[in-house]
């Protein structure tokens, strides 16, 4: 078991295949450390990374089919260094319902899980984020990232004009 | 892949020798989740600028998971994003993200220009690239690849091989080759190293066969001279390469011809062709899989179209699936009517010349499915130029070298 500290000093124990979903907790313990203070980590968000590492924990220590685990290490042999999607369909689906948050709970589990490295959630969360501004008109995009737009209002149209068949199916 | 962690976060834990808690975690009762409750609250005044506090490099991730023609929408939201968007560590940090998905170029001449679309697959969306780019000469496509497109063109005194990429408006002109310029022509690009390949086969218009195989490096910027093909007959221009081969089907000897470009051999693959095929398609799938397209029984009510996929172990091909007649019957209503066919990456498309529509096949998920809002209505006239490819997974990105730009940037 390890034992995790949240920055609002919570302790937490887990097992080790759960705290292994982060690469960063993994190499602190090889250094021999099983107690783990996560300054920057609140226990709130702490619960959720959690909550996410049990099920993929549990999910992950199936014995891969000789098929997958064969392109998981021609996968891994390649030079690309993102994850693969998750391909269980359960999984993806508790996925999709783990990230319907609010854009702050997102954002702070954006921050922990590359602070905490964990490969799959990182995926998961900037995935997610993608998803949430890929749709959206400039304008909103500036107002959700406090952006002061900088462009002329002739060089905003130029942009525009310039790629207006993106926009044809606005 | 190295985030944003500081090194000396390791060094500042040190083993903690506190009382450990064994079930839930130590205060968090209701009166913690009162307090939550209170940060939770403090944080609707965030929510609405919180991305602002994004840094700087989970930004750039976050963008280069947005699809290929919606970060064109992006651009104007502010000079810092635009240039991001542009820059070339972000393309190559678009381009090692997973595929949003399949998507299908195609490219046609209409009596006054030159017309290119993509249809994503997964967003169900067709888009219109301009393509009055490239210099005002006669074009003819050679073929496409991960988004690029490759093209013939004469500038009115010498044929020149044009590779281009429409999503970003740049090309570049290939260098000369050794030998003639007019040849079979075969444009591969690989996704993992960003780079592409022409390869050049089979003998000239004049019908010398003679001539080696030549093959362009993309980063090499160069031809280089192969082996010379095996005299053989060919069936038809149509080629396919999966898996760093190139396939082509031959009438005599019977079978395949097999280009193996990382040794640069020539190896004939004596598979027979099905009983009373015609229109043989060779099409590349995902991996190693080779298909073969054709349809069997040309004037027979029974006529169906079929797909082979070639046993490599065996050097047979073996029948994985045939057009539902629903289908057959709505691509070609005469059994005179020609169609096309196409692919990559286990997604086959079929097209008829009358019908104007297109169709898919996933050989996965062995799903038949329509292309919904499919433009090209193709008609009998005998000037027009007509050609499709299909690209494999997304659109490369590539830098803007800007209007006056002759290099790919990669």
């Amino acid at each position: 078991m390890i034992k995790l500290v949240s920055g609002d000093g919570a302790e937490f124990e887990v097992e080790e295949e759960v705290a292994f979903q982060s690469k960063i907790i993994k190499d602190i313990v090889a250094d021999a450390d099983d107690v783990i203070p996560l300054p920057t980590v609140s226990s709130k968000v702490l619960i959720q990374v959690i909550e996410y590492c049990r099920k993929h924990a549990a999910v992950n220590s199936f014995p891969l089919s000789p098929s997958s685990s064969a392109a998981a290490a021609a996968s891994s042999s390649s030079s690309i260094s993102y994850s693969k999607p998750v391909s269980d369909p359960a999984l993806r689906a508790w996925d999709n319902e783990f990230v319907k948050l609010n854009n702050s709970s997102l954002f702070d589990i954006v921050i922990a899980a590359n602070y905490l490295d964990i490969e799959e959630l990182v995926d998961l969360v900037l995935e997610t984020v993608a998803d949430r501004i890929k749709g959206k008109q400039a304008q909103e995009i500036r107002r959700q990232f406090n952006i002061e737009n900088d462009f002329t209002p002739e060089e905003e149209e130029a942009l525009r004009r310039e790629n207006s068949w993106a926009f044809q199916n606005n | 892949m190295s985030r944003s962690i500081s090194p000396s976060m390791s060094r500042s834990i040190s083993p903690s020798r506190q009382k450990v808690v064994k079930t839930k975690p130590r205060g968090f009762d209701e009166e913690s989740v009162s307090v939550f409750a209170k940060i939770i609250h403090s944080d609707i005044h965030m929510e609405d600028h919180i991305w602002a506090l994004l840094p700087e490099d989970l930004l750039m991730e976050v963008l280069a998971r947005v699809p290929p023609f919606l970060i064109f929408r992006l651009m104007p939201v502010c000079r810092r994003w635009n240039s991001i968007l542009q820059d070339r560590s972000f393309l190559a940090a678009h381009s090692r993200v997973p595929s949003h998905g399949p998507c299908l170029l195609t490219f046609w001449k209409s009596s006054q220009a030159y017309q290119c679309s993509v249809f994503s697959l997964p967003l169900k969306t067709w888009y219109k690239i301009p393509f009055a780019f490239l210099p005002d000469w006669a074009f003819w496509l050679v073929g496409s690849s991960g988004g690029l497109l490759c093209l013939s063109g004469y500038d009115g005194l010498d044929f020149k091989i044009l590779v281009c990429n429409p999503l970003t408006q740049t090309w570049k002109v290939l260098p000369s080759m050794h030998h003639n310029q007019q040849r079979q022509l075969t444009l591969v690009v690989d996704k993992v190293d960003c780079t592409f390949k022409v390869i050049a086969t089979g003998g000239d218009i004049l019908g010398d066969q003679t001539l080696p195989t030549e093959v362009y490096y993309s980063r090499l910027d160069s031809w280089s001279v192969h082996q010379v093909m095996p005299a053989v007959t060919l069936c038809s221009s149509k080629m396919a390469f999966c898996d760093s081969r190139l396939y082509l089907e031959t009438l005599s000897p019977l079978g395949l011809m097999m280009y193996r470009v990382d040794m640069g051999q020539w190896e004939h693959i004596p598979a027979k062709f099905p009983r009373s095929l015609l229109d043989g398609y060779l099409v590349a799938g995902a991996k190693k899989r080779l298909f073969l397209v054709g349809r069997i029984g040309l004037f027979s009510t029974l006529q169906s179209i079929r797909i082979w996929e070639l046993d490599h172990a065996k050097t047979a091909w073996v029948e994985i699936s045939r057009m539902p007649p629903k289908y057959f019957r709505a691509l070609l209503r005469l059994s005179a009517d020609r169609f096309d066919c196409f692919g990559q990456d286990n997604q086959i498309c079929f097209t008829s010349w009358n019908q104007g529509k297109g169709l898919l096949y996933d050989v996965d998920k062995k799903a038949w499915s329509w292309i919904v809002g499919w433009v090209i209505q193709l008609c009998s006239t005998q000037e027009l130029t007509v050609d499709f490819d299909a690209v494999e997974s997304e659109p490369l990105v590539d830098g803007k070298c800007g209007k006056m730009g002759t290099v790919l940037c990669w």
